[in-house]
């Protein structure tokens, strides 16, 4: 597991990547765009497009819908509320693969644990052909933590085979983080899987240090969801 | 001011939640419980308890379904509204958990959980009562309870027919597009719904935060209250929404590619109409210069249209005048009031929802207020109700004509769709 081995992860500090995610912030509002299903990006069209589906899981109030509206670049509200049903966030993100820039379009699912509990077509609807599964913990939580393996074996059982991809949240070196540095490394060796880290407090003030306070995530993200893709095409290739 | 609501079981005296809104302490558990007993007390001697009040405080009481105790205390609000909060609130709970779930509380912790997701919905009722709100720059802050707001923008017509075969699509009765959190138009069955469940529709979407694909099932309070319905939200662009209420299908991707192939002819319109606000009634209707903000009410259709007259040299006066929020904030004070009160007597009656308040002869059609800064006029025809705020300035004769052609103007164009 070499991070950063494919997608540049420090590219959009570039002045080709500022340059490009120009086109990502709100004039009006100085904070990033929010897409509607009818928007893109204004960029030019040489520029290739890939769509994943993410579903995003994890103990109900853990941080789940915090953590998507982090990575899309709104303000959450900083009481808790329940989320109703399925919430689907589409984040646009432009990441540099070898030497090419890559638009990224991430399908972010989120449901509320009170509803998958209650109806019964909403946890099908955010597995079904999902290309990632997310899976949230807080770092102030050591339980939250303690349940991942057993989470994701229960998720892995769909035929599927979507890619895993770990996120911490609450993580600040303010805070008496519950789960240690040691854990995490050993989970990360184990599963092969980076566990990302997040604060989704609010700290900067300045709309463009947001867009690099959360690029190293999203940039992790992009390159698991491409290292899938060459995989299964590699497999195709053989079986052919 | 500060407004506090309490649910508890009424069975049990369990609390279920206790939300509040606007500057002040949370209740103590101990008058908490205090309010639910002085009820439980009354009951167990065969007397209803309804209200109560002090100088500054008004407490009310609503029993629902013989299950759910729900206390409202707040203070600057009147008894009226804080019964209308009520049941509004009551509402919102049966479009979150439904009603089977909310008359059976032998599970009184898991209906506690159940209804977390009815906090947003909850405190938004709240900041409707709650107008000196603590952030003057929230949208949200000149609502009325039990109307949904809409938006008259001059495309109305052509996306009237586009919502039409989009809702088709879904195959949805009850399609609506929102603009800003309000309605610019929507299926002829869904105006055919409940008043209140109209208002909670578009509250809920408008919660949500825009640019969103959701997926929601809801009760709704008098159609469908214990089979759920989906409702559906796509965030077209900017801040607006299509939504719907399906059945089992069309799944949400499909919601969404369905959506794209509809509305991407019809992005410029789209966009066009998004500049209507926040005036919500088209730039070609010029309404004279002392007519600082309208109120325009329509109950039976359960639908109200809120605006400042903007007019283009606006800017240089603006220091004279009331700032915009006060405006509305006066307005909406003069409905509920005045307004309301006098003039809506006639079409209440008829359901017995008046018969406490002092018998009333007949409903009034014009009411007026001076002050020393504003005047306010109210005239009504039919089920519209016409509220204007106007400058001190402007004789009192004068207001009673502009009233009259600003209403003609509103309502008499077909392209507008009121």
């Amino acid at each position: 597991m070499n991070l950063g081995s494919i997608v540049s992860l420090d590219w959009q500090r570039s002045a080709e990547g500022e340059t490009i995610l120009q086109h990502f912030y709100d004039p009006q509002t100085t904070g990033r765009k929010v897409f509607g299903v009818l928007d893109r990006p204004g960029l030019p069209s040489s520029i290739e497009e890939v769509s994943y589906k993410l579903h995003i899981t994890g103990r109900s109030s853990v941080g789940k819908t915090a953590t998507v509206a982090r990575l899309s670049g709104i303000k959450c509200p900083s009481t808790y509320t329940e989320t109703a049903g399925i919430q689907k966030t589409n984040i646009f993100w432009p990441a540099k693969i070898w030497d090419k820039i890559i638009l990224f379009k991430l399908h972010f699912w989120d449901a509320g644990d009170n509803s998958i509990k209650r109806f019964s077509h909403i946890l099908p609807a955010c597995k079904d052909k999902a290309d990632a599964i997310v899976y949230v913990f807080s770092f102030l939580d050591n339980n939250t933590f303690a349940e991942l393996p057993q989470q994701m074996n229960r998720m892995s059982q769909t035929g599927e085979n979507p890619t895993n991809i770990v996120i911490g949240t609450r993580y600040n070196p303010t805070n008496k983080l519950d789960v240690s540095s040691a854990d995490v490394k050993e989970f990360e060796l184990k599963w092969q899987v980076p566990v990302l880290k997040i604060d989704n407090t609010w700290s900067g003030s300045r709309s463009d240090s947001e867009v690099h306070e959360v690029a190293l995530l999203l940039n992790v993200i992009c390159e698991r969801l491409w290292m899938r893709d060459q995989d299964y095409l590699l497999k195709q290739g053989l079986t052919r | 001011m500060v407004v506090h609501v309490m649910c508890l079981t009424t069975s049990g005296g369990l609390p279920l939640f206790t939300r509040k809104r606007g500057n002040g302490e949370p209740l103590p558990f101990s008058v908490v419980a205090s309010f639910n007993g002085v009820h439980m007390f009354g009951k167990s001697h065969s007397v209803v308890l309804r209200s109560t009040s002090t100088q500054e405080t008004v407490i009310l009481w609503k029993v629902r379904e013989d299950s759910v105790t729900l206390i409202a205390a707040a203070c600057g609000a009147s008894e009226m509204l804080l019964d209308q909060l009520l049941t509004s609130v009551f509402h919102a709970m049966v479009l979150a958990v439904g009603i089977n779930e909310l008359c059976s509380t032998r599970n009184a912790e898991r209906l506690k959980r159940e209804l977390r997701i009815c906090y947003p919905l909850v405190d938004h009722l709240l900041e409707c009562v709650e107008a000196t709100g603590t952030d003057l720059t929230a949208t949200c802050n000149n609502d009325i309870l039990g109307l949904v707001e809409v938006m008259l923008c001059p495309e109305n017509h052509l996306l009237q027919s586009l919502v039409d075969a989009w809702a088709e699509c879904m195959d949805s009765l009850y399609g609506f597009l929102l603009i800003r959190g309000c309605v610019a138009v929507a299926t002829s069955s869904w105006w055919q719904l409940d008043p209140e469940e109209k208002k909670l529709l578009a509250l809920l979407v408008s919660v949500k935060g825009t640019c969103k694909t959701c997926d929601i099932p809801v009760f709704l309070p008098c159609k469908s209250p214990a089979v759920p319905f989906r409702l559906i939200v796509c965030g077209l662009t900017g801040g607006i929404q299509i939504c719907a209420l399906c059945g089992p299908s069309p799944p949400l991707t499909e919601v969404e590619y369905v959506s794209i192939q509809c509305w991407k002819g019809a992005v410029d319109i789209l966009r066009a109409a998004e500049r209507c606000f926040p005036r919500n009634f088209p730039p070609c209707i010029q309404l004279d210069s002392g007519v600082l903000g309208i109120l325009l009410v329509d109950r039976q259709a359960g639908k109200f249209l809120l605006s400042r007259n903007q007019c283009a040299d606006a800017g240089k006066k603006e220091s004279q005048s009331p700032s915009g929020a006060h405006r509305l904030d006066v307005l909406r004070t003069f409905y509920h009031q005045v307004a309301d009160t006098f003039m809506n007597h006639s079409s209440d009656n008829s359901e017995g929802a008046a018969a406490c308040e002092q018998p009333s002869t007949s409903a009034a059609l014009e009411t007026y207020w001076c002050s020393e800064y504003h005047k306010c006029h109210a005239l009504r025809h039919g089920a519209t109700l016409l509220c204007v705020l106007y400058a001190s300035a402007v004789p009192i004769h004068t207001m009673r004509l502009i009233t009259q052609r600003t209403l003609k103007f509103l309502t008499a164009d077909k392209q507008l769709c009121w």
